[in-house]
């Protein structure tokens, strides 16, 4: 009975959080924001797209490529922060309370607390660790690689030789972001020039040391290393780390997680991030680069139609000049079959497999549905 | 013989007054001297020179002797003496005759109508058992209650007693075998009662706790004259005596409790997994039988009765509450926050039907509901003598300035080894 209600209570409550205006979802807009290299525009809801570009991903497939993306760097974080995108990746990534508050080994912990409750207490407990977990499932942001610093402020041609290494600068005055922070490094050639990201991130870590961040790169995040964590199956760890260890925008974030995301689209081990903050990211990911195909196909097998159509309304969202999107579009009132089956016939890179795994759950629809009506 | 012996007689006589003088006849036939075979004639008999004071060692017996130790006298058997020693026989192991030389002598050492045959070699058959051989086995046969040596795994608490030693399962019941049980012996006393024949009376009371470590368990007091039937009779008597305890995820308690039985208190606090057997050891052999492996437990009062502490003990589980009888009870759900789930509500006992609201004047504390008013004595931490003095403080700072160091240089240490 207990174990009903929570799962009863799970559910309200995300539909709660996310159609109320008051407790919005968690968009990390500030950070988004403070991020140097992207123009603000936050202003403004719609996404643009320039047609015909596209990033590249870890593996190298370049999406939709038409002109040269490597004077344009594409920025998914302009459509991941957006409303709509959110709204359904949180949809997606569910609210399973016994994962979000799965058994981890604490230092110091003695017995368990034991109280004695009704059940409008429980239900206020269970209120209150609902909300908790949401924070918990708070996305960690996909953004655009960082662009380089590399600005000098002055050439003092005059300082060479005076020292034999670099100096670097920083200012440590009390209540400033560390994204504001200003370093700065003195050259052995006299230059003084703003200090690259590498140097900044070593340099605040010094100074403002975070927890459960190293000086340089963890030997976990090395190409073999990973590959080794990745067999192993600690793809929830491996983000984890990942998150505490580089800023969001770092190159070497993207790696990583693009990597863990691409090991897990290889073994079709999508259910292992379900319930966890890296699942939002990593079905944007495979959204923004275009490889639904496998994620959708591992839906319709599960036979939960509104995750599958969820998966395809995002597309669209992210890709609003797309072919089904503008079939979808020109529907009068489709059904979730029809949504997804636009898409399977228009944009599926691996169509054969879509229409199948359609047909296998129409198949399953029909059969049960019979069987109710014998009941 | 005996006339050759008249002129020997005669001589004896006459040499046997003499004192100090001792004539042994030796047992060969010819009493005489062999100068010759063939005819006849005196000679002198074969004397041995012996000592002095000869005669004092023969005035008595051995068994005489002994009596002077072994013996009360009238009035010490009236005042209710007992012998210091018993009779020992001195010559067990040894045989007149027997010696390194190996001869067997017809009388002594052999049978006597043997005595035709030569005077040789003891035959095997001759020689006296394996087993009453030797001096050194009539030192062994004294030690009678020589003890083997146990091994750590198979001692006690200590060496010698009988305490915390295993003694098996109890013994089968018609056709129920206890299997999967063990008794451990907690105290072994030496009693003694009056009676009217053999006035004082030694007995001894063995006290034993039996379990499956599975949740059963029973204790038992046995009495017999040997140490080993008391045992038995209490390992059988512990195992008609048998009770259920339910265990909290089958290691520790459900609940605090407090309970108390004649003048032992007995305060036991449940405890996380890992914590160990944090009590009287007695308590100790108690918990490893019922299969509580992590517990802490003070026992205030009386500390020195252990069938009290046992009781007490006992007492306390009996009256114990599993959280689902908690929660038919009070009809409300009973709620888990652990640290390694992040303190997420965890129902672990829902009852029926439970309440919907909670009255503001009921106490609900879980940690003190048991306790019956009790509550725990925490002592306030005391600063240490060695705080007042400046050196102390001086050396603080001084140390606060590497307060990190010797965990940064092994991290560094483990880096340039992971590198090379």
């Amino acid at each position: 009975m207990a174990a009903s209600m929570k799962c009863a209570w799970a559910r309200c409550l995300s539909t709660i959080l996310l159609n109320s205006t008051k407790h919005r979802c968690q968009i990390s807009q500030p950070l988004y924001a403070s991020c140097s290299n992207i123009s603000g525009d936050s202003g403004n809801d719609e996404i643009i797209f320039r047609k015909g570009e596209g990033g590249t991903d870890q593996t190298g497939q370049e999406a939709g490529l038409a002109d040269d993306t490597k004077k344009h760097r594409r920025d998914p974080g302009k459509a991941f922060t957006d409303v709509r995108v959110q709204k359904i990746l949180l949809r997606l990534t569910g609210l399973d309370l016994d994962k979000v508050y799965e058994y981890r080994a604490a230092k110091g912990a003695g017995v368990a607390k034991v109280a004695l409750m009704s059940d409008q207490q429980l239900k206020k407990v269970y209120e209150s660790a609902s909300y908790k977990a949401l924070r918990k499932l708070q996305m960690p942001p996909v953004l655009g690689a960082r662009e380089p610093i590399d600005e000098v402020l002055s050439e003092d041609p005059e300082l060479e030789g005076l020292n034999t290494s670099k100096l670097v600068f920083i200012d440590i005055s009390q209540r400033v972001p560390l994204k504001k922070r200003t370093i700065v490094v003195r050259e052995p050639n006299g230059t003084l020039r703003k200090a690259s990201w590498e140097e900044r991130d070593v340099t605040l870590q010094k100074y403002f040391p975070q927890s459960g961040r190293k000086i340089g790169l963890p030997r976990m995040f090395q190409q073999d290393n990973l590959e080794c964590m990745l067999d192993d199956g600690k793809h929830e760890y491996i983000l984890n780390r990942a998150c505490s260890q580089f800023e969001i925008d770092d190159p070497e974030y993207i790696r990583v997680t693009q990597r863990t995301y691409e090991h897990i689209h290889s073994n079709g081990k999508f259910e292992d991030l379900r319930s966890t903050r890296h699942f939002g990211p990593m079905i944007f990911y495979f959204t923004y680069y275009k490889k639904i195909d496998k994620l959708l196909v591992a839906f319709l097998e599960e036979e939960s139609l509104e995750d599958s159509v969820d998966l395809v309304k995002l597309y669209h969202i992210v890709h609003p000049s797309c072919k089904s999107a503008e079939k979808v579009a020109s529907m009068p009132d489709p059904t979730p079959l029809e949504i997804i089956g636009a898409f399977a016939e228009m944009d599926a890179t691996q169509k054969s497999l879509v229409q199948q795994a359609i047909q296998t759950y129409e198949k399953e629809c029909d059969s049960t549905d019979s069987t109710q009506l014998r009941r | 013989m005996t006339a050759r012996l008249g002129n020997a007689c005669r001589l004896l006589r006459t040499w046997g007054s003499c004192k100090g003088l001792t004539i042994i006849y030796p047992q060969s036939s010819s009493l005489f001297l062999p100068c010759d075979q063939s005819h006849s004639c005196t000679a002198f008999p074969r004397v041995t020179p012996v000592r002095h004071g000869s005669q004092f060692f023969k005035r008595l017996s051995g068994v005489e002797v002994w009596s002077g130790q072994t013996g009360v006298s009238n009035s010490g058997k009236k005042k209710g003496r007992r012998p210091t020693r018993k009779l020992e026989n001195l010559n067990y192991g040894q045989r007149p005759g027997d010696g390194k030389a190996n001869i067997g002598w017809p009388g002594l050492n052999v049978p006597l109508h043997d005595y035709a045959a030569k005077i040789g070699p003891l035959a095997e058959s001759h020689k006296l058992p394996p087993k009453q051989r030797g001096a050194q086995q009539r030192d062994t046969r004294k030690k009678r209650r020589f003890k083997p040596r146990l091994s750590p795994m198979e001692r006690g608490w200590t060496s010698k007693s009988f305490g915390g030693r295993s003694v098996g399962p109890p013994d089968p019941v018609s056709d129920y075998v206890f299997e999967g049980f063990d008794t451990k012996i907690l105290e072994v006393n030496v009693v003694s009662h009056m009676t009217n024949s053999l006035g004082r009376k030694r007995g001894f009371r063995a006290f034993v706790v039996t379990g499956n470590k599975q949740g059963l368990a029973g204790y038992g007091i046995g009495q017999s004259g040997t140490i080993n039937n008391a045992v038995r009779k209490a390992k059988n008597i512990a195992g008609q005596h048998l009770m259920y305890f339910e265990r909290y995820k089958d290691h520790t308690v459900y609940h605090n409790f407090h309970t108390k039985h004649h003048k032992t208190a007995v305060y036991v606090r449940r405890a996380p997994q890992g914590y160990g057997l944090k009590c009287h050891r007695i308590i100790q052999e108690i918990c490893k039988m019922i299969g509580i492996k992590d517990i802490y437990a003070k026992i205030e009062g009386r500390t020195k009765n252990k069938i009290t502490i046992t009781t007490s003990f006992f007492r306390g589980l009996q009256k114990m509450e599993t959280y689902q009888e908690l929660a038919d009870r009070l009809k409300l759900h009973v709620v888990e926050f652990r640290k390694e789930r992040q303190y997420f509500p965890e129902v672990v006992a829902s009852p029926a039907k439970a309440r919907q609201t909670v009255g503001p004047d009921e106490l609900l504390d879980f940690e003190t509901m048991y306790m019956d008013g009790r509550v725990r004595y925490t002592r306030r931490s005391v600063t240490p003598f060695y705080a007042k003095f400046d050196a102390y403080h001086r050396k603080k700072r001084v140390h606060f300035i590497n307060r990190n160091q010797p965990a940064a240089q092994l991290a560094r240490l483990v880096e340039e080894q992971l590198g090379a």
